[in-house]
């Protein structure tokens, strides 16, 4: 299975974020955990970690390019779909009694770039 | 008040019961897990906003909390993970919250750095530096003039014993006898600033005596020892001997918030601090007792383990508050 890794907003302002370095090569075993690549923010340098386990594939992006938050920056296989994508849980596991709740119906998909308080801020209606 | 926490923890933890010192590990594990889940849900940009995390500090929290009672109250910070998961707050309601989720602690209007929840024991976390104090004296001041046999424990940073609330906080619990424990985690840096730039004399316990009470400092990794001074100072405070001022020395392992790659600390202090983690130093201890196996162990960290699974995938799915419920809570 293919696993796009998108770049976070390290900055958190959103603002795009500089590639520095790989720290990786194609063909490389990756672990969640693992700093794959150095970017630049508009504060400081920091190290980008995987959020899966897997083998980098492709890199989406070179040195020095400034990429978008949530853009997609490399392709990684992953091989064993029951290592991902949370935490692991140890072996062996007990019978843990959990809260009956039936999970809320999904609100549709928002807009691409639309966070919650855009939505909200587009449907406030002006004082009258 | 008779607990000698000066001897070895191997010998003093045979004193434990056994439930308490796992129910210990489980909250202590949980934290750690859940802000480990939580840092990849950020990377992944699932989660919305930003996140102050407490590895590393995960036994202030827990010793603190497992002190006090359930109707005990504490204030938090904007890093206040650990705090609420350690007064009783479910991952699950966390993890609503962190997902902007209506059924998180706070409706989903608070996120990351209000986590609360008052029915635990927990106001909001405040994310004003040192906002809390004055608050945690006015909640002190209600219980004493309620004649109310309840404490408040009170967390900040040593950022927030620059700021002037710390000063007007600490005096009025003095004055009037408040039944505060003030919480001071010393993690040696406040956001990238360290400790010794800014003060003088770097023992903030020692502030206490200048408002004209008790002050201890403790190793604040070390899980039974917080724990321990944090049972003695709730005890005080109950018998009406006023406020206490407990100075926790711990250590941040992360930045100071997700934007923060941490390059003021210095390599060979992170190692000296990472060689000394509260959850494998308590690990180490519990394992010395005959009653408790790494099984046990085991057993506890997947129970954990899923608890945390099953919330985010709960609150991947979970709905966002309603335009109708905007203004609903708000006060002014």
């Amino acid at each position: 299975m293919k696993f796009e890794m998108k770049m976070p907003d390290l900055a958190t302002t959103d603002s795009a974020v500089k590639v520095l370095n790989w720290l990786v090569g194609i063909g490389s075993p990756i672990r969640r955990g693992q700093a794959v690549i150095e970017v630049e923010t508009d504060k400081a340098t920091m190290e980008v970690e995987a959020t899966v386990n897997g083998t980098l594939v492709e890199k989406k992006c070179e040195p020095s390019a400034q990429v978008g938050v949530g853009e997609v920056i490399a392709i990684i296989e992953i091989e064993d779909a029951t290592e991902n994508p949370s935490s692991p849980a140890p072996q062996p596991a007990p019978s843990v009694q959990v809260e009956n709740t039936p999970a809320p119906a999904p609100l549709p998909a928002p807009k691409k770039s639309e966070s919650m308080f855009a939505r909200n801020r587009a449907v406030r209606k002006p004082p009258a | 008040m008779s607990t000698n926490i000066s001897s070895e923890p191997e010998s003093r933890i045979e004193k434990y019961d056994r439930d308490l010192l796992l129910r210990l590990y489980e909250r202590i594990i949980l934290i750690r897990q859940f802000e480990e889940e939580v840092k990849f849900l950020f990377l992944e940009g699932t989660m919305p906003g930003t996140i102050h995390q407490c590895h590393g500090q995960e036994a202030t929290a827990v010793g603190v909390c497992a002190a006090l009672n359930n109707d005990d109250f504490i204030t938090s910070t904007f890093r206040g993970h650990g705090h609420a998961l350690a007064k009783g707050l479910t991952a699950r309601e966390m993890l609503d919250e962190l997902f902007g989720a209506a059924t998180g602690c706070c409706k989903g209007k608070g996120g990351s750095m209000h986590m609360g929840n008052i029915e635990k024991g927990m106001i909001p976390g405040i994310a004003i530096v040192g906002g809390g104090i004055p608050i945690a004296a006015g909640i002190g001041l209600a219980f004493k003039m309620r004649r109310m046999p309840q404490v408040v424990a009170c967390f900040f940073g040593d950022g927030a014993v620059a700021e002037g609330a710390f000063h007007e906080g600490l005096n009025m619990a003095a004055i009037w006898d408040l039944p505060v424990v003030f919480v001071c985690e010393n993690n040696l840096y406040g956001a990238s600033t360290r400790i010794d730039k800014v003060m003088k004399n770097i023992k903030i316990s020692d502030r206490a005596a200048g408002y004209g009470f008790r002050g201890e400092t403790v190793d604040g990794n070390d899980l039974l020892a917080v724990y321990e001074a944090s049972r003695r100072a709730a005890q005080e405070c109950r018998m009406g001997q006023g406020p206490v001022l407990l100075e926790l020395l711990t250590y941040r392992r992360t930045g100071h918030s997700r934007r923060d790659p941490c390059h003021y600390q210095t390599t060979d202090e992170r190692e000296a601090w990472f060689s000394n983690d509260p959850i494998e130093r308590f690990i180490k201890i519990l394992l010395t007792r005959s009653d408790i196996g790494q099984t046990d162990l085991d057993l506890i960290q997947a129970k954990v383990g899923r608890e945390i699974t099953d919330a985010v995938e709960q609150a991947r799915r979970a709905s966002q508050p309603a335009t109708d419920d905007l203004l609903s809570d708000v006060y002014a």
